[in-house]
């Protein structure tokens, strides 16, 4: 669907491997979240996505953007620095999801912006606890709005 | 002959001879031999014998007026006498020792 | 003898006036000497010509024979039967230190010492009758010194006389160039057969000698010809010419140790270690240098590739420590991901699977999990034992034990377990590693453990530079067939499920304790419990 017909909410995603695509998918499914989930399967996509919406007013901005660290082209790191510099998306949620819980990884995630940071786990259920997460964050920043 | 060490006492010695010899030249060697002799057995200690080798030093000829080689000199006791030969003749060289 | 009979003359003394008696007394003379003379008594006469006396010898036949005797090297003297010196040429007199006159009329024996008077008496007698015989004694000059020589006996049957010429050779410095040719014979040797190539310079920089080896460097001629036309050495800081060999000889140096390349004309580049010695005489004189060129071209080689090999290894090294690190991540992605959707599987579909595809699903899950574990502990094993940034690792063995029983809590309070320590040492070992260490023993020894209460007990003993630590427990023991078996990665000695883990504990221990050139080992039978023993160095706190 088209974000004006889901209402203008739409979430990007910026994830290279289907399987993580569909599970993030399900976890908003589960959670009976029916927004437009764009996926961008690596960085240059991502930012050319935010260039458009800095350079077209009528471009509805994405509400929440949840980012792969590890995804081809530009890597994650790089399109949350280029989100955070966004006139129009600069202030929008971040989650950073990724494989690595290396404290380093997860302390530069931080220091760039990121409002949660999503270990990928190796179970079920706790991925879905993924879904609360983004229900949280859109709440909180549409309220803000 | 068994040798006696000569025991040089000045007031002992009574003989001074030169004996002018000309190296080892055959006379020369009999005179040294013969000379030697009569002074052992009759001046022992008591002789000052002084060999010149005319070829070593042949300016020491002038001062005796020596001509001749082999030629002994006594120059003491008494009046200075001379010799020439190979001193065989035992008596003259004893006479002439003032023996 | 003549007829007539020597007359004795004398009396007047030269310069006295001439006299009656004077007068008389040089006809007499002069008859005297012309008598001696006709009747061949003597050896010479004496003429004063117009340089001074000359020496006119009567018997011409023994003139050569007479310069010989005055002239020769050797030392003569004619002795008479009784051993009167008769006659010693100037060669004698001088060995002896003495004039030769002084000599003759002297006995000879007076020149010998007691042992020796009875050497030459032997060799006279000998002489006598054989006309010849040698040997060698010493002969003692009057100023007391005592000379070696060799004497050369001759019987002399002449005109009557029967005197004995003896030869006197002086055995001093026969003995002494006898000694220094063995010497030079010995330095030659030595400097031939050397291993190393040795050159010795002159103080103008001329090559005077050679060992064989350094004719591999240097070409077959080299002697004579200057240091630099032979070897052209080539320094880190510029050639290195023989005039700097000389100047750090001339101010006493040595050089030790240097390291030259030397370009041949075949365009071979050797690498040399150059020392140089400097060669004194004993008047302080630099005599020149000897100058080692040691090849070292194999040793510098062999060098290079050594630290050329270690530089690849430790880059390797790092190289494959970064390609684990990634590869073990990149490689437990998609075994989450299995499980995951695993999982999900079996919740979409599990009227359609039935307790049977299940089942399959489940073992597929479960197999993806076992990868994933044995991935993260192999991450373990490769990074068990890296030093962290600490220098000097210490740490109190103590605290350490202390921090397990906390880690264990749990699993001490479910088993009730007892765990009990002597007082342990300080090591001298990062913290990590004896964490991982105790931590992987501990947790054996609770997994393993038999019907009884776990009881772990750990104690150290000194053992030589190292303590050895002993962790015994009374849990299951370990046959002795697989005691060594137990420490490969990934070695397991149940399966099916009933004890958790992949068997990289024990691995990793082995690594740790290897780090610190310790050993570790265990003593145990089944059902007797187990006593792992490992050792580490000492540290101070």
């Amino acid at each position: 669907m088209k974000p004006e017909e889901m209402g203008g909410i739409r979430l990007l995603l910026v994830e290279d491997s289907p399987a993580d695509v569909y599970l993030v998918q399900e976890a908003m499914r589960r959670e009976g979240l029916h927004f437009c989930l764009e996926v961008a399967d690596n960085g240059e996509t991502a930012i050319q996505i935010l260039n458009r919406v800095d350079a077209d007013t009528k471009e509805p901005p994405p509400v929440l953007l949840m980012v792969d660290l590890n995804v081809p082209r530009k890597d994650g790191s790089e399109v949350v620095n280029r989100l955070r510099h966004s006139p129009r998306c600069g202030t929008i949620p971040v989650i950073m999801i990724s494989s690595s819980d290396s404290p380093r990884d997860r302390r530069r995630a931080i220091d760039l912006g990121v409002t949660e940071y999503f270990l990928k786990p190796s179970g079920l259920a706790e991925f879905m606890s993924l879904g609360k997460m983004v229900r949280r964050l859109v709440t909180s920043f549409s309220t803000a709005a | 002959m068994a040798h006696k060490a000569e025991r040089l006492k000045p007031q002992s010695v009574s003989h001074r001879l030169r004996l002018y010899v000309a190296g080892s030249g055959v006379r020369s060697l009999r005179a040294v031999q013969n000379l030697k002799r009569v002074c052992e057995a009759e001046l022992a200690g008591r002789y000052r014998l002084e060999v010149v080798d005319i070829y070593k030093d042949p300016r020491r000829a002038t001062e005796d007026h020596i001509v001749a080689i082999p030629t002994l000199i006594k120059d003491a006791p008494g009046l200075v006498t001379r010799m020439i030969g190979d001193l065989s003749e035992t008596a003259l060289v004893r006479h002439g020792l003032g023996l | 003898m003549s007829e007539i009979g020597p007359l004795f003359t004398g009396g007047a003394s030269p310069g006295a006036a001439p006299s009656q008696d004077n007068l008389l007394e040089r006809l007499l003379q002069a008859e005297e000497t012309i008598r001696a003379i006709h009747f061949g008594e003597v050896d010479a006469v004496v003429v004063n010509g117009p340089n001074g006396p000359q020496v006119y010898t009567l018997e011409g036949a023994d003139h050569p024979y007479r310069v010989l005797v005055e002239q020769m090297h050797e030392g003569t003297v004619t002795l008479d039967p009784s051993g009167l010196i008769l006659y010693s040429n100037p060669q004698f007199a001088s060995i002896m230190g003495a004039a030769a006159t002084s000599l003759t009329g002297s006995q000879f024996a007076q020149f010998l010492l007691p042992s020796d008077s009875s050497i030459f008496a032997e060799l006279v007698e000998g002489a006598t009758l054989r006309g010849h015989n040698s040997g060698e004694l010493n002969l003692l000059t009057p100023d007391h010194n005592l000379i070696p020589v060799r004497v050369s006996l001759t019987l002399q049957n002449v005109a009557g006389m029967r005197n004995i010429s003896v030869l006197v050779s002086d055995l001093r410095e026969q003995i002494r160039n006898a000694e220094i040719v063995k010497e030079e014979r010995l330095s030659r040797l030595i400097l031939e057969q050397a291993g190393e190539a040795i050159v010795v310079i002159d103080p103008e920089g001329a090559i005077i000698r050679r060992s064989e080896s350094a004719r591999t460097l240097g070409g077959n001629s080299m002697l004579t010809l200057p240091f630099d036309q032979v070897f052209h050495l080539v320094a880190a800081d510029g050639p290195l010419d023989c005039s700097r060999i000389l100047e750090s000889a001339r101010a006493g140096l040595r050089l030790h140790g240097w390291e030259v390349s030397v370009r041949r004309s075949d365009g071979r580049v050797w690498a040399l270690m150059v020392s140089t010695n400097p060669l004194w005489s004993e008047s302080r004189e630099l005599l020149g240098c000897v100058v080692t060129l040691t090849d070292i071209t194999e040793r510098k080689r062999a060098e290079d590739a050594l630290a050329r090999q270690a530089e690849e290894l430790t880059r390797s090294n790092g190289d494959l420590r970064q390609f684990a690190y990634s590869a073990s991540h990149d490689l437990r992605e998609p075994l989450r991901q299995l499980v995951v959707f695993g999982e999900l599987i079996h919740e979409k579909f599990s009227e359609k699977l039935g307790a049977e595809g299940a089942e399959l699903i489940q073992h597929a899950v479960d197999s993806a999990h076992r990868m994933e574990t044995l991935v993260k502990d192999l991450l373990a094993y490769m990074q068990a034992a890296d030093a962290p940034q600490a220098m000097r690792p210490t740490v109190d063995a103590n605290e350490v034990m202390a921090k397990t029983l906390v880690t264990f809590e749990t699993q001490i309070v479910e088993t009730g377990a007892r765990i009990e320590w002597d007082p342990l040492p300080v090591l001298g070992v990062h913290e990590v590693h004896l964490v991982q260490l105790l931590q992987n023993l501990i947790s054996n020894a609770l997994k393993y453990r038999s019907e009884a209460r776990p009881y772990i007990r750990i104690r150290a003993e000194p053992a030589g530079p190292m303590w050895k630590f002993n962790v015994a427990d009374n849990g299951i023991g370990i046959s002795p067939d697989y005691q060594a078996q137990i420490f490969g990665v990934f070695q397991r000695l149940h399966g099916g499920g009933k004890y958790s883990g992949t068997g990289i504990g024990l691995a990793i221990c082995q690594k740790i304790v290897q780090r610190y050139e310790g050993r570790i080992w265990v003593e145990s039978e089944p059902g007797r419990g187990a006593r792992f023993q490992f050792t580490l160095p000492g540290g101070l706190l």
